[in-house]
């Protein structure tokens, strides 16, 4: 159990703002090695493109500060409006990790963006997150992430 | 604060939020100074008889747009948009730009209505047309020796961006970046189709060829061909709530009809767009709920001692497991 200050969702993405990760047990229940995720995709979707990913606003090479629009294209990743370099999470203060499938931590110190071809974007404020994904019964006292 | 019918300069900040405001007929106002990210800008605003009649915007000492409305806006990379004569406002009109397409220099010449691409032609360095597309119209792209290289249909994105971000051709984009999503396209390369589809509500729908491979989609979701083609009546709604993909389920059970989902099972709670099923000899119980952003129908499988919409809702997102109270979400896209 853990308490949160805010939750966001995009489709089966769950995104809690937490005021520290330090003490939550997010590892979920099939515990793996913490995988950092340098791209930012928290899901892969079942097409290219189509995934959830957590991308900056502020461009690392010439410091524009873009304003992604509502629902991106697909196959299409977002770039600076400027200097067309993309803004990947990587490099920046932006760090995701996630445990397995369904579970996940995200820390960043400055504003980030949720995005997808197919939902409106999420923006999320500088902080540390729990990512989880919705889940469903596949029987009788059995769970299993949401696929698609 | 400018706009075109805008005869007033307003300033907004400072110390305790003030504002004020200075009505302008004819005249100039020039703002300089460093903006959010350190550049040095100068924004100058020619008024005439009350409205915006010039802009000059320009960083670090560049000129990065000059735009005298009724007549022409110059860009940074040297492109030149000349509006119609006599519409004095908007985006229509003629613009030339030297690039590369498919490795050959040329020139784009592009126009545009309303700031939408209506026209475009590209002219290779020696004189021959690759194409001239006319809004909806088909036309024939060809190479550098004038060999047919693709029939086209369909409209080429003509969104506000094509024009802002330089007029550029926009077959010297990636294929799949070409067309507008508001009407079907196809794309022949020796009478073949290579590329063709359809969107609907920003998703893919119908019979769609990627590389010449036909695939078959429904509310954006890949789906296998004989599904695709049985008919609806023939669709069993249980086999398909039975599917682990829930992408899969959503698109194939929004092809069967609202009576034949009802008649699958009793509804046991509704509320706001959810509706909760109770399916006899399934093990789970089935919550339909609705995408805010796509309006999909989604049809989750709940546990089976559910018995209210939201309880079986927030059960997917771990209360009672994780968290203890039900999740207000702040944003649900």
């Amino acid at each position: 159990m853990f308490k949160y200050e805010k939750a966001y969702r995009q489709g089966e993405i769950l995104i809690f703002k937490v005021k520290s990760l330090k003490g939550i047990n997010i590892r979920g229940r099939n515990y793996e090695k913490p995988r950092r995720v340098l791209n930012g995709v928290i899901r892969e979707g079942e097409k290219e493109g189509h995934e959830h990913k957590i991308v900056i606003r502020t461009c690392l090479e010439c410091g524009t500060k873009n304003r992604l629009p509502d629902i991106i294209d697909e196959n299409k990743a977002p770039v600076c409006g400027q200097c067309k370099k993309p803004l990947t999470i990587e490099k920046s203060t932006a760090t995701l990790e996630m445990f397995g499938e369904e579970t996940g931590a995200l820390k960043t110190d400055e504003p980030v963006t949720l995005i997808h071809p197919e939902h409106k974007k999420v923006e999320l404020p500088k902080g540390e997150y729990v990512v989880k994904v919705q889940k469903e019964a596949t029987g009788k006292n059995k769970s299993a992430s949401v696929k698609d | 604060m400018f706009n075109y019918y805008e005869s007033y300069l307003s300033v907004r900040g400072g110390s305790g939020g003030k504002t004020f405001t200075q009505a302008i007929d004819n005249g100039r106002v020039t703002m300089t100074g460093t903006d959010l990210d350190g550049r040095h800008f100068q924004h100058i605003v020619f008024y005439q008889n009350g409205k915006i009649a010039e802009r000059k915007f320009s960083l670090n000492g560049e000129m990065r747009s000059h735009l005298v409305y009724g007549s022409y806006i110059r860009k940074a990379d040297g492109t030149i948009v000349r509006f119609k004569k006599g519409t004095k406002i908007g985006r229509h009109g003629k613009a030339r730009h030297f690039e590369d397409l498919f490795g050959h220099k040329g020139v784009c010449h592009s126009w545009y209505s309303n700031g939408r691409l209506i026209r475009q032609k590209y002219i290779y360095d020696n004189r021959i047309t690759a194409y001239e597309y006319r809004a909806r119209k088909p036309f024939t792209v060809k190479d550098y020796n004038g060999n047919i290289l693709y029939e086209i249909t369909g409209i080429l994105v003509n969104s506000y961006s094509n024009m802002l971000n330089g007029c550029h051709s926009v077959l010297d984009n990636r294929m799949h970046e070409w067309f507008s999503e508001t009407a079907p396209f196809e794309v022949k390369k020796k009478g073949k189709i290579i590329y063709a589809g359809q969107y609907a509500n920003r998703q893919r729908v119908g019979k769609w060829v990627e590389d010449g491979v036909t695939g078959f989609y429904e509310h954006g979701v890949l789906i296998p061909k004989t599904l695709y083609n049985t008919p609806v009546e023939k669709l069993d709604p249980l086999r398909i709530l039975k599917l682990q993909n829930a992408q899969l389920r959503m698109a194939l059970m929004s092809k069967i009809t609202p009576y034949r989902i009802a008649k699958c099972g009793t509804v046991i709670h509704k509320e706001k767009d959810m509706e909760l099923f109770s399916i006899k000899n399934f093990d789970v119980n089935i919550l339909k709920v609705k995408c805010p952003t796509t309006k999909s129908l989604y049809y989750l499988r709940v546990p089976k001692d559910s018995k209210k919409c939201e309880e079986a809702r927030q059960w997917t997102f771990g209360v009672g497991e994780d968290l203890e109270q039900p999740i207000k979400f702040a944003i649900e896209t």
